[in-house]
């Protein structure tokens, strides 16, 4: 193996500087970087012209309410359900209900800006609409449009719960406490003390990182499988390959241009997320919070708080990387072999299919998982096999770690699954690799390779 | 040192490409290897160079087993390649640092041999007092050179780390009469340093000018094999050349002497053995036809050529 593997480091260094060298590679990288470095603060203007957009206003000018409780709309009226939009508005009770006030709100001229809020209690349990209803009508030639009926309907919505408690006379400030959402989750321990959820649902901030995350390492995989069969095409069709064969064996020409690719990957995100970081700190300088305290980005502040960051500890950060790393060389690998298949630039795309394919089945396994997860589906067991399955792994085991959704041991068996599914698709090059980079026809189909397995292709000479 | 292939056997499923071919190489010096296209030449010479295994067989370098990964080899691929969008100079030193050739010590070479084979232009930027004002030159790439000088940039690969064995795969394909020149001086120039060099081509004419020992495959065989001087000597002097004022037909003919060809030059005729060639030319002298030309020779390494692959061919 020492043999075959001789001289693969330089392969590595000379691939990975002409490709850092080429142009396209250059300008790639500052295209995502400047796209980093502006994303903060082009996301802090336009949130900021937004929320100048959304200043705490409202057409409405007066609400005429009917309330068949007694007590919601009183609460409302009274200013109890306190608002920074709607705390101006007059309050009108009347008899009415909507249907007998509709004509009167359509007639009048100058009930132009009002609204008729209707809160119907509906004590009927087989009804449709047994429970609080909220009805709120507002006239199409007033100045009121559906973005302040929606609004107001939606705040009076959110606040029954509220009114009704003020109404009972609880204090406020355990109301608030009251009507606060509650987040529970449930770990079980190994036994080596390790916590992991049991929770076998996400929530939509955890699917959404999810979501996320795989898209992120389809592009990572997509990157380093395209970069390899590019470099494997490349010396297969300008014949260089032919040269290089007479220094180092097959296998190390493959190892050193998956290693490149991948630390190639590895350079290309690493610049990125420098330059996220420094668009952070740039945005915090151009606009600094009213306390002076540092902010992070929405997004990540969003995760944090609702629990989807737990996992995030240095063991799992180092798993996290390994399995994007050991992930993106067996992609890698496979990428080398599909870009064997062909010798020409032109027929790439043809000779990717098998890797898109692998890649896609890999991407997508995760992918239903999260969707089943999200809405409090399970796959059961068939989980473990997606966590540990080689080409499904990378895409699903690093940000599950995240979120705390999958223990060390199984991230660790991950770790093992990929190591030895590099070595076995090593190995299956060693037996195919020599013939598949001398063939130079027509591009070989997956029955030619495997065909070539079968029989060797090696006698007793090396 | 020597170099010993015995018995090498090479198949592509039911298809043998190379079928037990043996030949020695005892002496520093050129051997050729020659044949059709698809003989088995390429396949033969990647087998030597490591990087094709094989069914059966040795390759033997100085009484072991080859392993091309531990020794100096220089290659000059038949189907010629260079990166297509790198410089010249860092594919060059990449190459070397494959033989274990250090980066400084590469430069030295490559500057040795962009003298010597005319291409300093293309490897080093343009001399600052011939650049355009105010543009930055830039290093030239391979795909801005003509087929010859990417010939010139591959030979320089191959010879780079100063190989102790050396494999050139039609070596002066391709090239105009002055760069063959250029490239016939080099390989002078290797066999007086004393290295041991597989030479394959079609142009025959080469082969004779350096090579001593010769191998000629035909389908996997190896269909005649030795010392080229023996070979010739072994077939005798048979080719005559006559050239006559007035027609000489009918003595052609009335020896039965079949004509290979006929040239301004004079018939080209083959005869049994120097004795019919006496006869014949005793007979023109005889009927008083005046002989211009009159030359007898051993046949050459075209015509030995055409006819073992023929008969090869036939059979």
């Amino acid at each position: 193996m020492k043999t075959k593997l001789r001289g693969w480091k330089k392969i590595f260094a000379f691939a990975y500087s002409q490709s850092m060298k080429s142009k396209a590679m250059k300008i790639t990288i500052i295209i995502l970087c400047a796209i980093a470095l502006a994303s903060m603060p082009v996301s802090s203007l336009i949130s900021g012209v937004e929320e100048d957009d959304e200043k705490p206003d409202t057409s409405i000018e007066k609400v005429f309410y009917y309330d068949n409780t007694g007590i919601i709309g009183e609460q409302f009226a009274g200013k109890s359900v306190k608002s920074e939009i709607f705390g101006n508005l007059l309050y009108e009770k009347t008899d009415k209900n909507d249907s007998e006030y509709i004509d009167k709100l359509i007639n009048k001229e100058d009930n132009k800006n009002q609204v008729f809020l209707s809160i119907e209690y509906c004590d009927d349990e087989s009804s449709l609409n047994y429970g609080i209803n909220v009805y709120a009508y507002y006239r199409e030639d007033s100045d009121v449009n559906s973005d302040d009926a929606n609004a107001f309907a939606e705040f009076v919505g959110d606040n029954i719960q509220k009114a009704v408690l003020l109404d009972a006379g609880v204090d406020e400030e355990k109301i608030n406490t009251a009507v606060k959402s509650i987040d529970y989750q449930v770990f079980t321990l190994d036994d080596k003390g390790g916590a992991s959820d049991s929770n076998d649902g996400i929530s939509q901030y955890q699917y959404f990182f999810t979501l996320t995350c795989i898209f992120l390492l389809i592009f990572v995989v997509s990157l380093v499988g395209s970069k390899v069969s590019e470099l494997i095409v490349t010396e297969k069709a300008t014949r260089v390959m032919e040269y290089i064969l007479t220094s180092v064996k097959p296998m190390a020409v493959l190892v050193g241009k998956v290693v490149a690719s991948t630390l190639i990957m590895v350079t290309i995100f690493a610049a990125v997320a420098v330059s996220f970081c420094l668009s952070i700190f740039l945005n915090n300088s151009m606009f600094p919070s009213k306390d002076g305290a540092f902010v992070l980005p929405d997004v990540l502040g969003q995760l944090i708080d609702n629990g989807a960051m737990t996992g995030i500890t240095p063991v799992n950060i180092f798993l996290i990387i390994i399995i994007i790393v050991l992930g993106s060389m067996f992609y890698g690998c496979v990428a080398g072999i599909a870009g064997a298949t062909v010798s020409k630039i032109e027929e790439m795309a043809e000779g990717m299919k098998i890797f898109t394919f692998t890649m896609m089945i890999g991407a997508y396994l995760p992918l239903f998982m999260a969707i089943t997860s999200e809405t409090g589906g399970s796959w059961g067991s068939f989980e473990y096999v997606v966590f540990l399955l080689p080409i499904s792994s990378m895409f699903i085991v690093p940000e599950y770690l995240v979120l705390g959704k999958v223990s060390q041991s199984l991230a660790f068996g991950a770790v093992g699954v990929l190591i030895l599914s590099i070595i076995l698709v090593l190995m299956f090059v060693n037996r195919v690799y020599e013939h598949m980079l001398y063939s130079n026809g027509a591009a070989l189909k997956l029955k030619d390779v495997i065909g070539m397995a079968k029989k060797g292709g090696v006698g007793n000479g090396k | 040192m020597s170099l010993e292939v015995k018995n090498l056997v090479k198949k592509y499923g039911d298809k043998t490409v190379v079928n037990n071919l043996s030949f020695e190489m005892k002496n520093p010096g050129v051997y050729a290897l020659l044949g059709t296209n698809g003989a088995g030449k390429t396949t033969t010479i990647r087998i030597i160079l490591g990087m094709l295994s094989y069914d059966s067989g040795e390759v033997i370098w100085n009484g072991k087993p080859m392993n091309p990964l531990n020794m100096n080899i220089g290659y000059l691929a038949e189907e010629r390649g260079l990166y297509p969008k790198f410089t010249l100079m860092d594919q060059l030193i990449y190459f070397a640092a494959l033989k274990n050739v250090p980066k400084d010590e590469a430069k030295k070479r490559i500057k040795y041999w962009a003298e010597r084979l005319e291409v300093e232009e293309y490897i080093y930027n343009a001399p600052s007092d011939t650049r355009i004002k105010g543009k930055k030159q830039k290093d030239k790439t391979a795909d801005q050179l003509s087929k010859g000088n990417q010939q010139k940039i591959q030979l320089m690969a191959a010879l780079l780390s100063d190989p102790e064995f050396i494999v050139l795969d039609e070596p002066l394909s391709g090239l105009d009469p002055v760069n063959s020149d250029l490239f016939k001086s080099i390989i002078k120039e290797i066999i007086a340093n004393e290295k041991y060099l597989i030479m394959s081509s079609h142009q025959m004419a080469t082969i004779e000018e350096f090579c001593k020992d010769i191998t000629i495959l035909n389908r996997g065989n190896a269909v005649l094999q030795g010392d080229l001087n023996v070979i010739k000597k072994g077939y005798g002097r048979v080719n005559m050349i006559v050239k006559c004022e007035g027609d000489i037909k009918p003595y052609i003919e009335a020896f039965n002497l079949p004509v290979i060809n006929e040239t301004p030059d004079g018939y080209h005729l083959k005869v049994t053995g120097e004795e019919q060639a006496a006869l014949f030319l005793k007979r023109l002298i005889e009927e008083n036809v005046p002989v211009i030309r009159y030359e007898l020779r051993e046949p050459s390494l075209h015509e030995i050529f055409v006819e073992k692959v023929g008969e090869g061919n036939e059979n």
